[in-house]
């Protein structure tokens, strides 16, 4: 896809939802509606402007120059990655979670061999016990309880 | 049926008031002996506090944990846990819910938990008749007006000119018995309400954005006493305390200021009655006598309840801790 | 007041009480470093220690700790690019830019040196302001307020990078994602969809991390590469401060602005750093800010640790806490028996005046700390993204879940970070969405006194008409200034 397209599908997403907020803030008491009823609305406008100059630029330019392109596949698979560690901490919390993400991401995207990524995970493992144990920093729980 | 809880709020207690008075503390459980023993030998009590740490019923938690262990047999160490978010809902929920009722888990709350409850909000899952209360600390509250508003004191209230302003949070909370008050008393004051706190609304009354304003026990001594001796505040009158008979009497930490019953009647000439009196009273228990308050599972091992009252009541009895 | 000062500081140096402040800096570097951590978490920490003890030695500790976060949070927001915590992310849009230049010592070795002289005076103001500072607190009425909160928006318009309609959007977005959660005067809630973590709002570290250091983490990623592009680190730390000693103005007056920001209660100091920064872009001539120009370092490194002294004028004075750390010292000051008030200028003017010195000390002491620590640290910009990622991501969930220890703080984590890293490839500017979301409350909340509580009247007020003026210049003389520039460059062509 290219920068473009994916600015003016951005775009859209912005003028839906503020005007979604604008036609939200109307179910507010009067007391709480007028802050976002202005945000919204000014956000509706400002971005349907700016929508509307971003696709006719689009139509106007098209099959002119080549564009930049931009990832899409890549970015989601790491937003999967953080997304699944994440998921792996619901289930089973946060130390067992952290061992088996660090070890899955260092075996296959950063191509440690297997010993190196046991070693460093463990490393991490043991730092991170700890750290959180001096500064009582509180940990996820999972669904079994560790 | 937010009308019968409150009830249930106010009988719990007038039933057990009578050690109200000039202490600083009252012992809401019934002062019974326990039969059971328990054994809280290296156990560790928790403290659920509903609020981020540093705040007001954070800070009163963690000064009762160290006398409150001193009192309990094997004085077991107490830990305070903050559960923060939803204003304080989050975590009283989390506490009926999520941790075990065998006694060893406490809950502190504070007005602010309790009215969401009165009020019946949807996000409450908790239930405070199935809570046991175990101590509770009540505050008072003095309105105090400006110079500029040209009174000596409450009674003349009604001869104010000048438009009354009043800088408040939000319609709920304390605020809210304050603006109640101002129904009993029929005063025409606007009340503008978004400050960020009791001490901004202060600030406020420091600027003039206010005339007419209220504070906790201790932040009028702290930070208006002073203004009063120096002519630029007036108190007009305390909101009072609830006795046992369920009526409202003078503050024991304020003796010398009227309360809204008294200057009440010298305007009218009669004694207040009526749904916005008796309203006044129920938010008047709900957010000033039952300010802060421990609480522990009602479910919990009757051998453990047992013990922690003992220990509470041994608690407001120790003159040294009083002194504090 | 001379003497007292002096008196002051024979109780600060006390062997004893100096123990327990280097506990304190330590404790703030580290949670300073860790990102995602911040005062917040360093004052809870030692909240449960301090419950009657002395209150100089508390005092050590707590100031201490204070003193130094926004030292040791300037890390990871130059090496990584990753906010150590919510005060320094204005040094990351340069910072960063020097790291990946190779220069990471050399932005170091200026922030650190900026951070200590910040601290200085910010510790000066404090101590200036104490006679003056009930009058000048007063003076700050809702419509000013409100004027304020405008000025610190239009701000964001000097951020707004190429632009001006995607910087106002990314503006009012934040405005409007700080709108969630409960309604100011009145107990609504908005956008919440009936979950109870929304209807406190999201909270700024957690959105600070997602929006900055989200995306980072993702893009270290797709590049491939370390952060420093080339193999060896050049320019030291003797360098660093050099330059900071060339800008010296821009030092004091970016800690002057930073102190005074920090002072006016309601505003909150969390927009210090890009406060300072913008009006730093706004006056340095020859900038070159975003793309890795010391000053941009410089500006905002003053300026945040600056901010701690003002802030704790109408803390003590008025009991008005201006940030979470500053409201859990409220509560640390309760349990050593020290009330904030009034008192704090006259009885107990001793426990005031050793704040001031312990600021100044910890500064001078946590700058000198970190310095020792540069080299080592500065080689993390060395190591390959793919290698650093795992475990900072590790980092950032756990940092992440502090704010709230709620499962929704990871999934506002995943969701803005989302949203900020496709603001980055589409070359959105992020910073007007965060100033936009910390002063939404503000906005709003100040807004509505002033109308409920003087109609329309209050427009007329000088001083909101002499704020109004300052930011139609703000906003006209940028667009002009750069029209005029433009229209010169195509002259030159």
């Amino acid at each position: 896809m290219t920068k473009q397209t994916l600015n003016v599908i951005f775009t859209t997403c912005l003028f839906i939802t503020f005007t979604w907020a604008a036609v939200s803030a109307l179910a507010f008491s009067r007391l709480a509606q007028f802050f976002p009823l202005y945000v919204s609305i000014i956000g509706s406008i400002v971005s349907g402007i700016y929508l509307a100059t971003e696709i006719f630029k689009l139509v106007k330019q098209k099959e002119k120059v080549e564009q930049s392109r931009v990832l899409i596949l890549k970015p989601l698979i790491y937003t999967c990655w953080v997304a699944g560690y994440i998921g792996i901490i619901y289930l089973a919390g946060l130390f067992l979670a952290t061992a088996i993400y660090l070890v899955a991401f260092l075996l296959i995207e950063s191509k440690f061999s297997l010993f190196k990524a046991v070693y460093s995970t463990g490393i991490a493992l043991v730092i991170m016990t700890v750290v959180s144990n001096l500064l009582k920093i509180a940990w996820p729980q999972g669904l079994i309880g560790i | 049926m937010t009308v019968r809880k409150m009830y249930t709020l106010t009988l719990l207690l007038i039933l057990t008031l009578f050690l109200a008075g000039c202490q600083s503390l009252v012992l809401i459980s019934p002062n019974q002996t326990s039969k059971g023993e328990v054994d809280y030998q290296d156990t560790l009590l928790t403290m659920v506090v509903p609020y981020q740490s540093g705040g007001g019923t954070d800070v009163f938690a963690r000064f009762m944990t160290k006398p409150l262990s001193n009192h309990i047999k094997n004085q077991p160490s107490i830990q305070v846990e903050n559960v923060p978010g939803g204003g304080s809902i989050t975590g009283t929920n989390k506490y009926v819910n999520s941790y075990s009722k065998d006694g060893t888990n406490l809950v502190t709350t504070s007005a602010s938990t309790h009215i969401p409850y009165l009020l019946k909000q949807s996000s409450v899952q908790y239930n405070l008749d199935e809570l046991t209360p175990l101590v509770g600390a009540p505050t008072g509250g003095v309105v105090y007006g400006s110079p500029d508003l040209k009174i000596g004191s409450g009674f003349e209230l009604k001869q104010v000119k000048e438009d009354l302003f009043f800088a408040g949070m939000s319609p709920t909370g304390l605020d809210l018995t304050t603006l109640i008050s101002f129904e009993v008393l029929e005063i025409d004051a606007k009340a503008v309400l978004g400050y960020e706190g009791r001490g901004p609304a202060r600030v406020a009354f420091e600027q003039g954005e206010s005339n007419i304003d209220f504070q906790t026990t201790t932040a009028y001594k702290h930070n208006i006493a002073p203004k009063v001796e120096n002519g630029e505040a007036i108190p007009l009158y305390s909101l009072g305390q609830i006795d046992e008979n369920g009526e409202v009497v003078r503050d024991p930490q304020f003796p010398d200021i009227p309360t809204v019953k008294e200057v009440y009647e010298e305007i009218h000439g009669v004694e207040p009655s009526g749904r916005v009196w008796e309203t006044y009273k129920h938010f008047l228990n709900a957010t000033y006598t039952l300010q802060k308050v421990i609480w522990v599972h009602k479910s919990a091992p009757e051998s453990a309840k047992n013990e922690l009252k003992e220990a509470v009541n041994k608690l407001v009895e120790d003159d040294q801790f009083k002194e504090d | 007041m001379f003497e007292s000062a002096m008196e002051a500081l024979s109780i600060v140096l006390d062997p004893s009480r100096m123990l327990f402040m280097c506990l304190g800096i330590g404790l703030g570097i580290i949670v300073g470093l860790l990102p995602g951590l911040g005062g917040t978490v360093g004052m809870s920490l030692m909240l449960p220690f301090i419950f009657g003890m002395d209150p100089f030695v508390g005092i050590a500790l707590l100031i201490g700790m204070v003193a130094v976060i926004h030292t040791g949070d300037t890390f990871p927001s130059i090496l990584i690019g990753v906010p150590g915590s919510a005060g320094s992310q204005a040094t990351i849009m340069d910072g960063f830019p020097l790291a990946k230049k190779g220069e990471a010592s050399r932005a170091m070795g200026a922030a650190l040196f900026c951070s200590m002289i910040g601290g200085i005076i910010g510790g000066i103001v404090l101590f200036l302001a104490i006679p003056i500072a009930a009058p000048l607190i007063t003076s700050f009425t809702s419509p000013v307020l409100f004027m304020l909160t405008m000025l610190g928006l239009s701000m964001a318009g000097l951020l707004a990078g190429d632009s001006p309609a995607k910087g106002a959007l990314s503006g009012l977005l934040g405005l409007l994602i700080g709108a969630i959660g409960s309604a100011p005067a009145v107990t609504e809630y908005r956008y919440t969809f009936n979950s109870l973590y929304l209807s406190d709002g999201l909270s700024l570290p957690v959105v600070a991390l997602a929006i900055f250091a989200f995306p980072i983490l993702i893009t270290m990623l797709i590049q491939k590469g370390s952060i420093a592009k080339t193999t060896h680190l050049q320019g030291g730390v003797l360098k660093g401060i050099g330059d900071a000693l060339k800008n010296k103005f821009l030092v004091v007056r970016s800690a002057i602005l930073g102190s005074l920001v920090g002072f006016i209660p309601g505003l909150g100091g969390s927009v210090v750093d890009w406060l300072a920064y913008g009006a730093g872009k706004k006056t340095v001539k020859n900038n070159q800010f975003g793309e890795g120009d010391i000053r941009g370092v410089i500006a905002p490194e003053s300026a945040n640790n600056a901010k701690e002294g003002g802030s704790l004028i109408p803390t003590l004075l008025f009991g008005i806490p201006g940030s979470g750390t500053t409201a859990i010292l409220l509560g640390g000051l309760i349990l050593m028996g020290l009330e904030a008030g009034p008192k704090m200028l006259t009885s107990e003017l001793p426990v005031t005046l050793s704040i001031v010195w312990t600021l100044v000390i910890a500064n001078i002491i946590g700058a000198l700390l970190c310095m020792i620590l540069i080299k080592p640290i500065a080689k993390l910009s060395l190591i390959p993204g793919e290698k650093l990622v795992p475990f900072l991501a590790v980092l950032l969930v756990i940092g992440a879940y502090q704010s709230n220890f709620s499962w929704g703080d990871l999934i506002t984590l995943i969701a803005i970070g989302l949203l900020g890293y496709i603001m980055t490839i589409l070359d959105w500017p992020r910073p007007p969405l965060l100033i936009g979301f910390v002063l939404a409350v503000s906005a709003e909340r100040y807004y509505w006194i002033s109308i409920e509580r003087y109609g329309w009247e209050w427009l007329g007020q000088p001083v909101v008409i002499t704020i109004g003026i300052i930011i139609v210049i703000l906003l006209t003389g940028g667009a002009i200034m750069k029209k005029i520039s433009i229209s010169l460059q195509r002259e030159g062509v």
